[in-house]
């Protein structure tokens, strides 16, 4: 008898002592939505949180709360900061990830390895270049009536909606980021009067932050790695060279712009490889595209749609060659052209693959677009 | 360790002695002294006096017990009119027997007949008069349905059996009555389809009724925890149902109903945990909207015993699975809540099981303070004061309204109770408590017997054809053969009824 109280004791103590080793308390923790890099002097870095709070009862609005701290390694600077905060700092929820500008022109990888090390954390966490610092555009704490936070994470997926900017999360970026034959791109944040402007794409090689391409080359650099959004307009001129309304001063210049959206996209990428080891990249591309605004014709004439459909082309097949050599001048092998010569002429790779970032930037690019318009909206 | 778990579940049985047989006296006297001593002087016993072929008579009965306008107009009339002849002709009762043993009036005076005495006879006559006082055929409120028949069980055992025959026209209904309950006696009936049943299943529950031994039988209860193969699980093993209809489909697919007078209960068995999910409202409305009903009823167990340990193993260990917008709204209404999710949630369920069987118990007049008191001091006060997160009300709120969907009350009672060990593991081991909960349950439930069929049947032992009716309820057409698990005599039960389908190259 007395060994079976003794063994229901011991079993009660257990049920009541063990567990809660692991235990995470959501109660206890501080939500990390989202973070900021920058280089800080003595080759250290330093970090800003941005901690989303939410006061308790129905009609309160969450509150922001933005912390910097130092420190060696992006966790050694995070610990620091939560020395600062009460309760835990948790990073499960993050939403995006800042990397200031001068932070990003060295290699980024060590940056962000402890994202991939730690088993909790957020690995859909969006990922941008900050023009100057992260923290200077964090500190804004509001932009309009939205917390900085809330903004950078919808103005970035908005834009990714819009074919602005690639649709990048650190989970995306991993395997190209360990991939010789191919590098990334990010969306590139910028301030401009207390706003965030999301509109260009910073662009990498081999981890380091190497250029930037223009609001209408990010679009068409889209376009050419096929990954277009939910839509894709662009704005063309259309008017013929030497034609009196093409000045600026002129009141019916507005007649001669055409914005179209793109609706169908076909892309044919095929590599060639000469004697002399000389690469060409034929792009094809087709484009399906309604238009949406042009003041100038009402389109019910198949001629005028015809000589559109060939001036757009040819506007968008130079667009395109632009946007090639500013990659090229970047370094930046976003189209993972390393990765197709990796599969279909593994031997040119293997004489190539040392000096890569200046191979790629003797790749003949042969950039052919066809603009066909299908939709006229309901003008007629 | 063993021995004393014996003596906690120890079934010491002494048998009782048969009684002595006594034959009848010649004295009316003495018999009628004998039978007031056996009855101690109880004040409802009556006798009257009456003259039969010129001897002296005596009728006896419990003025309780019997219905006095019967003896006046089957025994006292014809005896005082005819006053000569054979007392079997003359009584125009149904029921009347000759006994030469004393010792048996007692028992069928407290039954309801009325005994019949002649001096220097030494037999006696025992007539049935018992009275029949039921209440009315109504339809059981805790089984409702929207369509189908609306009768159900009462307390009085002939009417039942009435409702259950008038169902299954059939002569291979059988039949065959039990006494149970060696001071109260009981009368049981069981009841199963001589052609459809299982030989084998009906030995065994005959064995397991006559093994039965003790001074009372309340309720069908009783009988169930006898018969069950394994008492302690938490899962009832035992359909009781009050519904005619659903006792005569369980009959026709060959399985046993055990029904006993003073209840309305019907026991049927061997069933499976599928069974207690299954409403005659299934088979009354269309198949597409039985088969979703039944879904929404099974998902209902799974949010009923899993729902409030998931929300701790959530909240307590892996906060990250939850959506970003949905982490703050749960974030902000747990901050201020003092206690741990487990204590929370403890408090909360048992809050619920005690409104639960308050209103059970109240009545019906002082029913509407526990709609005010259970609504708005449990519902919002206790967030308001900040003792409880929302979150938590909505869990406990989904996890009452779940459990009731059942349409037993045993398996509704089980998944609540089922509840509270899963959420003590989530407590202490979060969502790997909980999986290995949920394994030790299914483990359970496989191993599970209920008089040599397994109680999770058409899922292990898995068989296709029984899927039919399981998850959902495929057409009654295509339901061409019984459930295999009670091991029916015959497997087929339809046959080509949409014939008329193709036996028709006439028309169009």
């Amino acid at each position: 008898m007395k060994r079976i109280c003794f063994l229901c004791l011991v079993m009660s103590l257990l049920l009541f002592i063990a567990g809660c080793w692991d235990q995470d308390l959501l109660k206890d923790a501080r939500l990390l939505y989202g973070g900021g890099f920058d280089f800080a002097p003595k080759g250290k870095l330093r970090v800003t949180f941005v901690i989303q709070d939410v006061p308790a009862g129905e009609q309160q609005s969450p509150k922001n709360d933005i912390i910097s701290a130092e420190g060696d390694t992006p966790m050694d600077a995070r610990e620091h900061a939560d020395d600062q905060i009460s309760r835990h700092l948790r990073s499960y929820k993050n939403r995006f990830v800042l990397i200031g500008e001068e932070l990003a022109k060295q290699d980024i990888y060590p940056v962000l390895e402890v994202f991939y090390r730690d088993p909790k954390s957020a690995l859909n966490a969006r990922i941008g270049v900050a023009q100057g610092t992260a923290e200077d555009i964090l500190s804004l704490k509001k932009v309009g009536n939205v917390l900085i936070a809330e903004e950078i994470d919808e103005l970035i997926k908005s834009k990714e909606e819009t074919t602005t900017v690639p649709k990048v999360t650190l989970e995306k970026i991993y395997p190209v980021m360990l991939d010789p034959g191919e590098d990334f791109v990010l969306p590139y944040l910028m301030e401009q009067g207390a706003r965030v402007d999301v509109s260009r794409i910073a662009m990498f090689h081999n981890n380091k932050l190497t250029g930037t391409l223009s609001p209408e080359e990010s679009s068409m650099y889209l376009l050419l790695k096929n990954s277009k959004g939910k839509e894709a307009r662009f704005t063309q001129n259309m008017s013929s060279i030497g034609e009196m309304s093409t000045t600026e001063d002129n009141p019916q210049r507005r007649y001669d712009f055409l914005t179209f959206n793109v609706d169908k996209l076909k892309r044919k990428m095929k590599l060639k490889v000469q004697s002399g080891n000389q690469i060409t990249v034929h792009l094809n591309l087709k484009l399906k595209v309604s238009v949406i605004e042009y003041p100038k014709d009402r389109l019910e004439k198949k001629q005028v749609v015809a000589e559109l459909n060939k001036r757009l082309s040819k506007k968008m097949t130079d667009l395109a060659q632009k946007t090639l050599e500013h990659m090229q001048k970047a370094r930046c092998d976003g189209l993972g052209i390393g990765r197709q010569l990796m599969a279909f002429h593994p031997r040119v790779w293997k004489q190539q693959k040392e000096e890569w970032g200046s191979n790629y930037q003797k790749v003949k690019f042969a950039p052919v677009i066809q603009v066909e318009i299908t939709k006229q909206g309901i003008i007629n | 360790m063993k021995d004393v778990l014996s003596k906690f579940f120890s079934n010491n049985r002494t048998e009782e002695k048969p009684q002595m047989k006594i034959s009848v006296y010649t004295s009316l006297d003495q018999n009628m002294e004998y039978i007031k001593n056996q009855l101690f002087h109880a004040s409802d016993l009556k006798w009257r006096s009456i003259s039969f072929n010129q001897s002296k008579g005596l009728i006896v009965f419990l003025e309780s017990l019997s219905d006095l306008q019967k003896i006046q107009q089957e025994i006292i009339k014809p005896l005082e009119g005819k006053s000569q002849g054979n007392v079997d002709e003359v009584v125009t009762s149904v029921g009347i027997t000759k006994h030469s043993d004393l010792s048996e009036v007692p028992q069928a005076l407290i039954q309801g007949n009325c005994v019949l005495l002649f001096e220097g006879s030494t037999e006696v006559f025992i007539i049935d008069v018992a009275a029949v006082n039921i209440r009315n055929i109504s339809e059981p409120a805790n089984e409702g349905i929207i369509r189908g028949a609306h009768d159900g069980f009462i307390e009085h055992l002939m009417t039942n059996l009435y409702l259950v025959r008038k169902r299954v026209e059939n002569p291979n209904l059988v039949v065959r009555y039990y006494q149970s309950g060696k001071a109260t006696k009981t009368k049981l009936a069981l009841l199963y389809m001589q052609n459809l049943a299982n030989p084998d299943l009906i030995k065994e529950v005959d064995q397991r009724i006559n093994s039965i031994s003790l001074d009372m039988t309340l309720s069908p209860g009783f009988i169930a925890e006898m018969m069950e193969d394994n008492p302690s699980s938490i899962f009832p093993q035992i359909l009781l149902t009050e519904r005619p209809d659903r006792t005569a489909a369980h009959l026709m697919e060959g399985r046993v109903v055990i029904l006993a007078d003073g209840d309305p209960s019907a026991l049927i068995l061997p069933v499976t945990f599928f069974a207690f999910y299954q409403s005659p409202d299934d088979y009354h409305s269309r198949w597409i909207a039985g088969s979703f009903v039944r879904l929404i009823r099974l998902v209902s167990f799974i949010i009923a015993s899993l729902i409030p340990a998931l929300y701790i193993a959530i909240i307590g260990f892996h906060p990250e699975i939850l959506p970003e917008n949905l982490i703050f709204s749960v974030k902000s209404s747990i901050d201020r809540v003092p206690f741990p999710p487990i204590v929370e949630a403890l408090i909360m369920q048992i809050t619920l099981e005690v409104l639960r069987e308050a209103g059970v118990r109240l009545p019906s007049r002082v029913g509407q303070t526990i709609g005010i008191v259970g609504g708005l001091v449990i519902g919002e006060s206790v967030v308001r004061a900040g003792l409880i997160s929302y979150p938590m009300v909505i869990v406990v709120a989904l996890t009452a309204i779940s459990s009731f969907v059942a349409p037993s009350n045993e398996i509704s009672i089980a998944t609540r109770l089922l509840g509270f060990p899963l959420m003590i593991l989530a407590a202490l081991f979060g969502l790997i408590g909980i999986t290995f909960g949920m394994l030790f349950i299914l483990i359970h439930l496989c191993k599970l017997e209920c008089c040599g069929t397994a109680y999770f049947a058409p899922v292990m032992p898995l068989r296709m054809k029984d899927m039919k009716d399981t998850f959902v309820r495929f057409p009654i057409w295509s339901l061409n053969q019984r459930p295999h698990d009670p091991h029916p005599q015959k497997y087929v039960q339809e046959r080509n009824s949409r014939g008329w389908k193709q036996d028709d190259p006439g028309k169009e």
